[in-house]
């Protein structure tokens, strides 16, 4: 992962405008924090840094550091505490499967090809505590994570008073909030010249296959990779509500 | 023509004490518009195929007149009238200097007459322009200097790349501390060329051909590093102290005595090396300033700079232009997840928009014609340009005497890193 890489502002802007860009989570963070000193901006973009790294720790399943690498590694044979972090985005995931009629899967990517792994998760909310009773499952978070860090990185900038900004993970999860310096909200397109959408303290999630040759949304129930060349986009009140309807609207066509 | 914030806004340039903390001398312009009736007499002194080149450009400044023109070469001499038909001709320099018409003298002849003529000139108050380098010696570079800070007068040397759009804009945004702190510079040129002019018999050859001869030469060094190195020393705001080097003639000893191939590294106060590499035997790297940081890589000849890690957003990018611009349009950005792997090859960014039209000397006269009119010096010019032709000379020697040589305190003006303790 790179560092907090820039500070850019704007010069003949009217009000104080910071951008910083980095690598997290497997892709580039775009932060806009409107409004502010520049001081207090970089703090805060700081802190959302810090943020953003610290959950990645936790749900990347590919580092053997991270929390949920050792609970694929160990929840089947034995209960495992996790961090409120990992146990309420599970606990998310595992609701919006059947919300979802069965689209939205976080055990997809499980060994050996099993399905069903979702229903093969056991929760205990009391101890935070999470167990597989099948040795195949395996959580994969990749897309819903970004989603969460958003809604994280969104609740901090809040809580210290910030009103205006924009916050981008990767094209794919947006957050807007308050106003852009030289109009109401913020104005956000599809980058293939598509749709265009006003975003008023909302989050705008886009799934799909930006180009014809990549895949990689896998249909839990045909166990078939979503092909070709398409993109949904939702507007939500979260970033992880996003996540799971944008997953689902690429999904659920094909069924 | 343009005022100073006509002129810092066509460059790209951020209008504000930003540009003006890189470069001070820009605030040259800031009289532009109330001087556009008046115009400066000049003379230009060395008509060969620089000063001719300078001319081309002057004649066409409407605050210049050029009314001599003086070179002892009789071919030269024919040339520099053509351009400028009306002016007088002159084959001795202190002659033009007794003209009292004259207020400013362009000296486009060999460095080492540069000191001479400098000198002279100052003491009859005239203001003065210089090529680079300012001479082939340390000692007459501060003679220079110091007959330019006795007169009261301007001087202006031919350093252009202080005037250079990519490189104002390039060091400006250096400066920001956005792309961090500057870790290494590497500079080069290479050129596959012999320097030789024809020479109409055999006794001109050494007048002619005085880049060749260490007697009126230091070559590649105050021929091309002499652009070169200031640019590190601009960026890096102090002043190299040491440098060591090694100079030889690898292809061309049978036609010159000065070095065809040199390499020298200067080291700063904070441990940031500049290395010089020059060859005039091999064309195919041509000429870069690289300026290395800790969060991306500047070409500053190309015009292009590089992030160590991961691009901006376009879309994020034209968001912020729109900001600077006061208009609220669409963001096209959302779209699937981006993944360093689909960034592809490290392309860079473009320092400026458009590719300027020029290197900078047009603007350089400009700014000359412009002082000379207000009779106001621009804060750091002479001196950044004292450094530029010492650095040279510094590598020179240390190439000559093949050890590490130190800036001696002789030739330190209070300047930078060189400021001297009240």
């Amino acid at each position: 992962m790179s560092k907090y890489l820039y500070q850019y502002k704007p010069q003949g802007a009217t009000i104080s405008v910071l951008y910083a860009w980095f690598e997290a989570m497997h892709t580039r963070i775009d932060m806009v924090v409107c409004d502010l000193s520049e001081l207090k901006s970089i703090e805060l973009c700081d802190r959302g840094y810090e943020e953003i790294q610290r959950i990645s720790s936790v749900m990347n399943r590919f580092d053997p550091a991270s929390e949920l690498y050792n609970l694929n590694l160990c929840a089947s044979k034995q209960y495992i505490k996790v961090s409120d972090d990992l146990f309420q985005v599970i606990k998310y995931a595992k609701e919006s499967f059947s919300k979802t009629n069965e689209s939205f899967d976080i055990t997809v990517h499980s060994k050996n090809d099993f399905t069903g792994g979702i229903d093969c998760i056991e929760m205990i909310e009391k101890y935070r505590s999470i167990r597989y009773s099948h040795p195949d499952v395996q959580i994969d978070l990749g897309g819903i994570a970004k989603g969460y860090a958003l809604d994280r990185v969104v609740k901090i900038m809040l809580g210290k008073g910030v009103e205006h900004f924009l916050f981008n993970f990767g094209n794919s999860s947006i957050a807007a909030h308050g106003n852009n310096p030289n109009g109401e909200g913020w104005k956000i397109s599809l980058k293939d010249g598509g749709e265009s959408y006003e975003l008023h303290n909302e989050f705008l999630t886009v799934s799909g296959n930006n180009t014809g040759e990549r895949k990689h949304i896998l249909n839990p129930q045909t166990r078939k990779y979503v092909e070709g060349k398409m993109e949904q986009a939702v507007v939500t009140s979260t970033g992880i509500e996003g996540e799971v309807l944008s997953t689902t609207k690429c999904i659920l066509p094909l069924r | 023509m343009l005022d100073r914030r006509s002129f810092i806004k066509e460059v790209g340039l951020g209008i504000g004490a930003g540009i003006l903390a890189t470069a001070p001398w820009l605030d040259v312009f800031s009289e532009k518009n109330h001087t556009n009736t008046l115009r400066c007499k000049i003379a230009v002194i060395g008509t060969g195929s620089r000063g001719q080149f300078l001319m081309s450009l002057l004649v066409n400044n409407p605050k210049v007149e050029i009314i001599a023109v003086c070179d002892d070469y009789p071919l030269n001499l024919k040339k520099g009238l053509e351009l400028v038909p009306g002016a007088r001709a002159y084959t001795d320099y202190r002659k033009v200097l007794d003209n009292k018409d004259v207020e400013a003298v362009v000296i486009a002849t060999p460095p080492i007459y540069h000191a001479g003529i400098t000198i002279d000139a100052f003491a009859v108050g005239k203001h003065v322009f210089s090529e680079k380098a300012l001479s082939i010696y340390m000692d007459e570079v501060l003679q220079m200097y110091n007959a330019y800070k006795n007169s009261g007068k301007v001087f202006f040397v031919g350093q252009q790349r202080y005037f250079d759009s990519r490189y104002l804009k390039a060091i400006s945004n250096l400066q920001t501390g956005n792309y961090g702190a500057i870790q290494s510079i590497r500079i080069h040129w290479d050129r596959n060329t012999d320097w030789r002019r024809p020479v109409p018999s055999p006794e001109l050859e050494r007048k002619i051909n005085w880049r060749l001869y260490k007697a009126t030469s230091r070559g590649l060094m105050t021929e091309l590093a002499c652009h070169q190195l200031q640019v590190g020393m601009w960026a890096m705001k102090s002043i190299p102290n040491k440098v060591m080097g090694v100079g030889s003639l690898i292809a061309r000893a049978h036609e010159r005595e000065v070095y065809d191939n040199v390499s020298c590294i200067y080291s700063f106060d904070n441990g940031v090396k500049m290395t010089y590499n020059s060859t005039n035997s091999n064309k195919f790297y041509g000429l870069e300033e690289q300026i290395l940081c800790e969060k991306a890589t500047f070409e500053l000849e190309k015009g292009k700079y590089y992030y160590e890690t991961i691009p901006p957003a376009p879309g994020i990018m034209q968001l912020l232009h729109d900001m600077e611009d006061k208009t609220f349009n669409t963001i096209p950005i959302a779209g699937s997840s981006w993944i360093p792997e689909t960034a592809g090859q490290n392309k860079g960014e473009y320092i400026l928009d458009q590719k300027p039209d020029g290197d900078g000397t047009k603007e350089l006269l400009e700014a000359f014609a412009e002082a000379v009119i207000t009779q106001k010096q621009p804060r750091n010019f002479a001196e950044e340009s004292y450094y530029g032709t010492q650095l040279c000379l510094l590598g020179h020697q240390a190439m000559e005497e093949e050890r590490v040589v130190v800036f001696p305190d002789k030739y330190k003006i209070n300047y930078l890193n060189h400021t001297k303790s009240v």
